[in-house]
């Protein structure tokens, strides 16, 4: 399956954000979004899961175009910040997710007390429940945005190896300050530069566009 | 997700909402209670008020609890089915402290 997004055009007050976008997700492939800070990424991630509503924009599934509904029945999405409720227990979150407690302890490599709340977790448990819930959703397309802020390498390492197996089924669509771990990853790989997208071959292009030195 | 999984999340998403429902339809009437004609004027007048306040900022207010509604799209719940939602048990509630109160 694939995911197309093309046609955007997002400002903030007189500057534009976002003008000439295309990205492609495909079922099998990791694709890699790297830019500045400031550049529009998280906006980007943001309009093609259909949370951002902007007055130009096509994001289309297999050809089809998909409203804001659809976008958020299709794709699953990661943002920066945390987005389960901190009342919540592990168990409630575990259930409504239709998931196991061991998987994620095994995910996660550490314990986990099934009673205990959302907001008594740390901050890199917190990160490693809600990458674990995103990427164990049935949804198709899934969308990280810097899914390994907080974490120690280990987990980070956990978390490839996760995307590796999950991609066999889904397409993911994945954006980090890290930005070599999104090199390592990402079958396809895109830089996003004065509002526009560029398709990335080399690591050289990197160089070339000004993202590296 | 079947549907009494969906009606306890709407309840629990309901719970964000919780706050203002409360403000409007219990603490200011504390303040009225000797005055049963004004109770009812007034719980008229900020019912419309809530519809209309709800209705022109739902997505100010919707804004501000973004980030936890997230968690319940992930499980598939659509933002018209939360909207929905929410003004239902909204109306539920009023006629509520309407019965009992009056």
């Amino acid at each position: 399956m694939k995911l197309e997004a093309d046609g955007i055009e997002f400002s903030y007050g007189d500057k534009k954000i976002l003008h000439s976008i295309y990205i492609s997700l495909e079922t099998g492939k990791v694709t890699g979004l790297l830019g500045r800070n400031g550049s529009g990424k998280s906006t980007l991630l943001q309009v093609m899961y259909g949370f951002i509503t902007t007055e130009t924009q096509s994001v289309r599934i297999q050809g089809k175009k998909l409203d804001n509904v659809k976008k958020i029945k299709n794709i699953a999405y990661l943002p920066q910040y945390h987005f389960v409720p901190g009342n919540l227990k592990l168990k409630t979150i575990l259930n409504d997710f239709n998931l196991e407690l061991s998987e994620l302890e095994d995910f996660s490599n550490q314990k986990m007390n099934l009673n205990m709340g959302f907001e008594n977790l740390s901050g890199g448990q917190k990160r490693i429940l809600e990458i674990f819930l995103i990427l164990k959703s049935d949804k198709k397309f899934i969308i990280l945005d810097e899914p390994f802020s907080y974490l120690s390498p280990i987990l980070v390492d956990k978390i490839i190896k996760k995307v590796q197996e999950e991609k066999v089924n889904k397409a993911i669509l994945i954006t980090d300050h890290l930005y070599k771990h999104v090199l390592d990853i990402s079958d396809e790989l895109y830089l996003i530069q004065n509002g526009c997208t560029r398709k990335i071959k080399e690591k050289e292009e990197l160089v070339q566009f000004g993202y590296l030195r | 997700m079947d549907l009494i999984t969906k009606i306890k999340l709407i309840f629990r998403i309901y719970k964000l909402f919780l706050p203002s429902a409360i403000f409007y339809y219990f603490i200011l009437m504390i303040f009225f209670v000797p005055n049963r004609e004004k109770i009812a004027e007034i719980l008229g007048f900020l019912f419309f008020i809530k519809i209309v306040i709800l209705i022109i900022a739902f997505y100010s207010i919707y804004s501000t609890k973004k980030n936890q509604l997230l968690y319940y799209y992930s499980l598939q719940l659509t933002k018209y089915e939360i909207i929905i939602s929410v003004f239902i048990i909204d109306i539920i509630l009023f006629y509520i402290f309407k019965f009992f109160l009056l």
